[in-house]
């Protein structure tokens, strides 16, 4: 392999890693806040990339504005959805809770599936080009990406670690009891958890929409994925999730160079695997308090 | 009274833990609640607090609070240090002390730390370090500390000499001392009777989820059943 060429598969495993990084914030966010594994969660990612599509075909909507826009439908809709569905689920045994997200992905599956058929889609409106740097070629799309990505986990991770809310959030991962006793309005610090997730999986999606195909499925396979970053970086544990979303989008990208997509998949979960033998709570080896 | 609990009934699932259990603090009282383990202590001060399901009737200042949520109850001058401290571990002392004031205007966050601080200068030494790797007394200062932040009118404190030592064990007395001069009631719950005896105006004792005696404290501490079995003669 030459250096070029190494270069570029770094660069492309750091565009998905990014992408990754941001749909796994928010599964380890509703993980850690609101206690729930939420198998629903790339049907938001699949929400925003139709969002944008719409909007851009049909509306004559730049992309770029499409970002925004689907974080606010997915906030929105992820409020709804806490509100009127997750949160009623709460205190009945783990495996109704799963039952719950699980049905409310196969809903989503089917209405995309119904609305919007199988076929591929995309569109060329929005940043076009390429940009050279050096010997590595990359896409202004994926540029845009990687910025947008960057911006928006640095502007969750703040929001996590320096605002008064994201105290309450910490709080409440921690402990829920003592949370509440020291005055913080759980069901409504949830919901904000929540909406800040399914915000950021919409916004996700309408990035994806901007570098890839969009289908019924895009949201459903990114996240499978997703899952694995937030079990290799602890559950529950920022930090973590990013540093391993980076870390299996590179390994992707290399693999699927190298063999193929049906190998980068089966190493993924060998690294999975192999991360929850020798480091059972994560890359960073944190717990996450009951 | 500032808080009344009127017939409280806890159960977990089927077993009942908190049998109709009635009790009332009055402004500025010191009330102690003893018993042996699995009494149903916890499960009461869970009930005053929204933290457990409960039946029956919680009053404060007046206001039912039957029906509110725990947040709710905190806010309005309830704090509560729960049997083994349950501090946010992976915080910091400040971080800890700030949820704590959660509910809290900006100035009254200042002046809530600058009384922790004042109160437990240990903790100020120690605000940036991570409250799980404190010491076993440190850990029981935030914890009461913590309830303090928004200046509560009546404190609920658990087994709150539990796994010190005793001159630890006096210190923290000393604090809730300190509270009970300065105006707050307090409802606490303690294995170490003899001590919080001492304090208290008056006691009661559960035992398999009843109240089984209640008295002013000092007959309470004269009580032959109630030295025999929890105070040792
Ligand atoms: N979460 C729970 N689920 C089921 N049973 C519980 C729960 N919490 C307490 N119990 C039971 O309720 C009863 C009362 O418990 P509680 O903790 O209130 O007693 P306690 O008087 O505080 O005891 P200790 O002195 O040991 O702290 C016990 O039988 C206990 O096993
Ligand atoms: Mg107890």
């Amino acid at each position: 392999m030459t250096f070029p060429l190494f270069l570029q598969l770094l660069t492309n495993g750091l565009v998905v890693g990014a992408l990754l990084a941001i749909v796994a914030l928010g599964v380890a966010l509703i993980f850690g806040v609101v206690r729930v594994v939420n198998f629903a969660h790339g049907e938001f990612v699949t929400l925003g990339a139709f969002a944008t599509y719409l909007v851009v075909t049909q509306l004559n909507i730049s992309p770029l504005l499409g970002i925004p826009l689907a974080f606010v439908l997915g906030a929105a809709v992820g409020a709804g959805i806490q509100a009127a569905i997750v949160s009623r689920a709460a205190g009945r045994p783990e495996l109704d809770v799963l039952m719950v997200t699980y049905a409310l992905s196969i809903i989503g599956l089917g209405i995309f599936s119904s609305a919007f058929s199988g076929d591929f889609r995309s569109y060329s409106e929005g940043p076009s080009g390429i940009f050279t740097l050096g010997s590595v070629v990359i896409g202004l799309r994926s540029l845009t990406v990687l910025l947008v990505c960057l911006i928006v986990g640095v502007g969750t991770i703040l929001v996590v670690q320096r605002t008064r809310i994201g105290l309450a959030l910490r709080a409440l991962a921690q402990s829920r009891d003592s949370a509440a006793a020291c005055g913080i309005n759980v069901p409504a610090a949830e919901l904000f958890a929540f909406a800040l997730a399914v915000g950021l999986a919409a916004a996700a999606g309408a990035l994806v929409s901007l570098i890839g195909t969009i289908h019924p499925r895009v949201g459903h396979d990114l996240v499978l994925d997703a899952f694995v970053v937030v079990v290799l970086g602890g559950m529950g544990s920022i930090g973590g999730a990013v540093l391993a979303a980076i870390a299996i989008g590179i390994v992707n990208a290399f693999t699927s160079f190298a063999l193929d997509d049906s190998w980068a998949r089966i190493l993924t979960y060998c690294l999975l695997y192999a991360t929850l033998l020798l480091r059972p709570h994560g890359l960073l080896g944190r717990h996450v308090g009951a | 009274m500032i808080l009344s609990l009127d017939s409280i009934e806890v159960r977990y699932g089927q077993a009942v833990a908190v049998d109709r259990v009635s009790l009332g603090v009055g402004a500025g009282k010191w009330v102690l609640v003893m018993g042996p383990n699995g009494a149903g202590k916890s499960s009461l001060l869970r009930a005053a607090i929204g933290l457990v399901k409960h039946r029956g009737r919680i009053t404060f200042e007046g206001r039912d609070l039957s029906a509110e949520p725990t947040w709710i109850r905190q806010r309005l001058g309830i704090g509560y240090v729960p049997e083994g401290r349950q501090l946010f571990t992976e915080m910091t002392v400040e971080e800890n002390l700030r949820v704590g004031g959660y509910g809290c205007s900006a100035p009254a966050l200042r002046r809530g730390l600058d009384l922790a601080y004042g109160m437990f200068p240990r903790l100020a030494e120690r605000r940036g370090q991570i409250a799980s790797t404190m010491s076993g007394g440190e850990q029981q200062m935030l914890a009461m500390a913590r309830a303090l932040m928004i200046e509560p009118k009546l404190l609920l404190v658990d087994e709150i000499s539990w796994g010190l030592s005793p001159i630890l064990v006096a210190q923290v007395f000393a604090t809730l001392v300190e509270l009970h001069a300065g105006g707050i009631a307090i409802l606490q719950v303690e294995q170490n009777a003899f001590e919080a005896l001492k304090h208290a105006q008056s006691a009661l004792v559960m035992s398999a989820g009843r109240l089984v005696l209640e008295g002013a404290a000092d007959e309470i501490a004269r009580d032959r059943r109630v030295v025999e079995s929890y105070i040792g003669a």
